[in-house]
């Protein structure tokens, strides 16, 4: 099962990757084997580098600014995705996710993700919302893409990149059932939404990353 | 040289097809103009050659099979009856702890009882399981699993509606529908497809049971003389056990209505499978033979009322307005519990949020808090939709209602904040 599973309108970028690129060229470098039948092996040993060039980047722990929000976190986290749409993950995306989205502008999907066409009328950010709309919002855009029974608990006055928003507390299955808890700290008061969204299976991953979590949402408020 | 282009082909064959074409009207005498529209016609000789193919085909066709013995025995370990309810089998197991099971016990003792009475003698053959899933369908698997979609429960209005679409589905088991689609499934260009609905039930395949059944969805696919069947099937067993057999007409009438308005780049269908349509709702009403009959209102209602406002908040949650809006304006004129009506039609058109609609939200959320049954939410989303109207200080009085009337509300914290 892929991440898309639970999260199928998530896209985690696309292009080449310029590491792939550089290890591509090191290792047709200018050294040619002149026997044949070394050509798989060595063929095997580019692939390997080209897929190695496309591991995922490490967040290190400390400040990091991210699409122009300030975080800092406290330990490393494996990072995929693109800007304005980051996921970052310390064990893969299905067992401990945080999702990173900045300025979403009205009328954009919240997850970025492809609509059903021009017509399609839901999960879309639009001016004017509040605090209690803005969860109910990501609450069906998680819904939408497949979660279910999602519940937001505990929505409480918060603030993002120094603006108002808020926080409240997820919960939720994947479509196979396993349990999820999760957290979210958003704001829409500029003319966009960002937010962050941390989720991960209730048990044992939940509570065993909601503290480095806790911090990374408070060093984000200012 | 001139690249060949697109059209240069479409010439060409143009061409062709003109010899081709006056060569089949050899016989025609000079001076006789053929018709504008003669290059669709083909051949006398082209004709007679595809009726013979087809009466040839059709003396290949399979005779249907024997319907469902009251206590069927086991089938031949080594058939492929044997798999595929093996399949099913495993299907149910995964149904039975699916997240979109729901479980309520009073709609499931009800289910269970209509259904036992529905199908007679083939009682004990079923399983009734309710899926939370707002599209109007129910299903029947050949192991006797019968699924009930909440779609479908939000749209029938009786007892006798229910029994009828729960009959229809024991038709199909009984008349053994799903084995004589899985052997056509298998067969020729199908092979691919049939394997594709085996595995969908395998492991990784199966993402969710309601999911799982799309991809069985095949399977429930029937014809039209199937679907015929089933309905006949179903009139017959309404029309033994007292009730108003007008009913399944009139659900497919109201069903059709919201089928018409659909956004079709939407995918937006509410039907898994069962397509409506204005003939089959009229073959119903026609086929209908009661003046007179049971309707079983009470009964429904007492069954499912407490469910219907989270069933209504799946049915928004789908976002497909038009739909919803056909739907809703249905359940307002049959009087189903007022306050929760039109707290549905307040949140469809405050999420919603085309022009005009936070006007109409806010007139519908004000029905609604005058009525006797009026969740506490209706005076949040009237609080909210004032706020959004820049009615801030209008908004106040309906938003402590709201965390008087729901001391435990999740978003207090939030809503005290504005308060103060």
């Amino acid at each position: 099962m892929t991440a898309r599973a639970v999260f199928p309108r998530f896209s985690s970028g696309s292009g080449p990757c310029p590491d792939a690129l550089h290890l591509s060229s090191r290792a047709s470098g200018p050294c040619p084997d002149p026997h044949k039948n070394r050509r798989p092996a060595a063929l095997l040993l580019l692939l390997i580098a080209l897929l190695a060039g496309c591991a995922s980047p490490v967040i290190r722990p400390g400040r990091h600014s991210i699409d122009g929000l300030e975080v800092s976190t406290p330990v490393a986290w494996s990072a995929q995705g693109k800007a304005g749409q980051r996921l970052w993950t310390r064990d893969g995306p299905l067992l401990n996710a945080l999702r990173i989205f900045t300025d979403i502008a009205p009328g954009e999907p919240v997850f970025r993700g492809r609509m059903r066409g021009p017509k399609d009328e839901g999960t879309r950010f639009r001016l004017g919302l509040g605090a209690v709309e803005i969860e109910e919002l990501i609450v069906e855009a998680l819904r939408a893409g497949g979660l279910r029974n999602v519940h937001a608990t505990d929505l409480r006055p918060a603030r993002l990149d120094g603006k108002p928003g808020l926080r409240s507390e997820i919960s939720c299955d994947s479509s196979t059932g396993l349990h999820y808890r999760g957290l979210l700290l958003a704001e829409g008061e500029d003319g966009s939404l960002s937010f962050l969204l941390y989720l991960a299976p209730a048990e044992h991953y939940f509570d065993n990353g909601r503290a480095a979590v806790e911090k990374i949402f408070a060093s984000a408020a200012e | 040289m001139r690249a060949r282009s697109f059209f240069d082909a479409k010439e060409r064959k143009g061409v062709k097809r003109g010899t081709q074409i006056r060569a089949a009207f050899r016989w025609v005498p000079a001076g006789i103009t053929l018709r504008p529209f003669a290059h669709f016609c083909v051949p006398l000789r082209q004709i007679i050659l595809l009726l013979l193919a087809i009466l040839l085909l059709s003396a290949c066709a399979k005779r249907s099979l024997e319907p469902q013995d009251a206590a069927p025995p086991a089938p031949d370990a080594a058939s492929d009856e044997a798999g595929l309810l093996m399949q099913m089998d495993r299907f149910e197991e995964d149904l039975k702890v699916s997240p979109d099971r729901l479980r309520d016990p009073k709609l499931e003792a009800y289910l269970n009882e209509l259904t036992c009475r529905v199908a007679g003698e083939h009682c004990p053959q079923f399983r009734v399981y309710i899926l939370r899933q707002p599209f109007f369908n129910a299903a029947v698997g050949p192991n006797g699993m019968l699924l009930i979609w909440s779609g479908l429960l939000l749209r029938v209005e009786d007892e006798a509606q229910l029994a009828f679409a729960i009959a229809h589905e024991i038709g199909h088991y009984q008349q053994r529908h799903t084995l004589e689609r899985w052997r056509k499934l298998k067969s020729t260009s199908n092979v691919a497809m049939a394997l594709q609905v085996m595995t969908a039930g395998i492991g990784v395949g199966l993402v969710g049971a309601a999911a799982g059944l799309g991809a069985n969805g095949a399977l429930f696919a029937f014809n039209r003389d199937q679907e015929r069947a089933a309905d006949d099937f179903g009139l017959d067993r309404l029309a033994a056990l007292g009730y108003d057999d007008r009913r399944a007409g009139a659900l497919w009438g109201a069903v059709w209505d919201e089928e018409r308005v659909r956004e079709k780049e939407l995918l937006s269908s509410i039907f898994a499978s069962h397509p409506p349509s204005a003939e089959r709702r009229d073959r119903l009403s026609a086929a209908a033979r009661s003046d007179t009959g049971e309707l079983g209102k009470t009964a429904f209602e007492q069954a499912v009322s407490h469910l219907r406002q989270g069933w209504l908040d799946d049915e928004i949650g789908r976002r497909h307005y038009a739909q919803t809006e056909v739907l809703l304006t249905r359940l307002e004129g049959l009087g189903f519990e007022p306050g929760t009506i039109a707290y549905a039609q307040a949140e469809m058109y405050r999420r919603r949020a085309r022009t005009g609609d936070l006007e109409r939200a806010l007139r519908a959320y004000q029905r609604a808090v005058t009525s006797d049954n009026a969740p506490p939410l209706a005076w949040r989303g009237l609080g909210l939709v004032l706020r959004q109207l820049k009615r801030d200080e209008e908004a106040q009085a309906p938003l402590r209602e709201y965390l008087q009337r729901a001391p435990d509300a999740e978003d207090r914290a939030m809503i005290e904040s504005w308060l103060r």
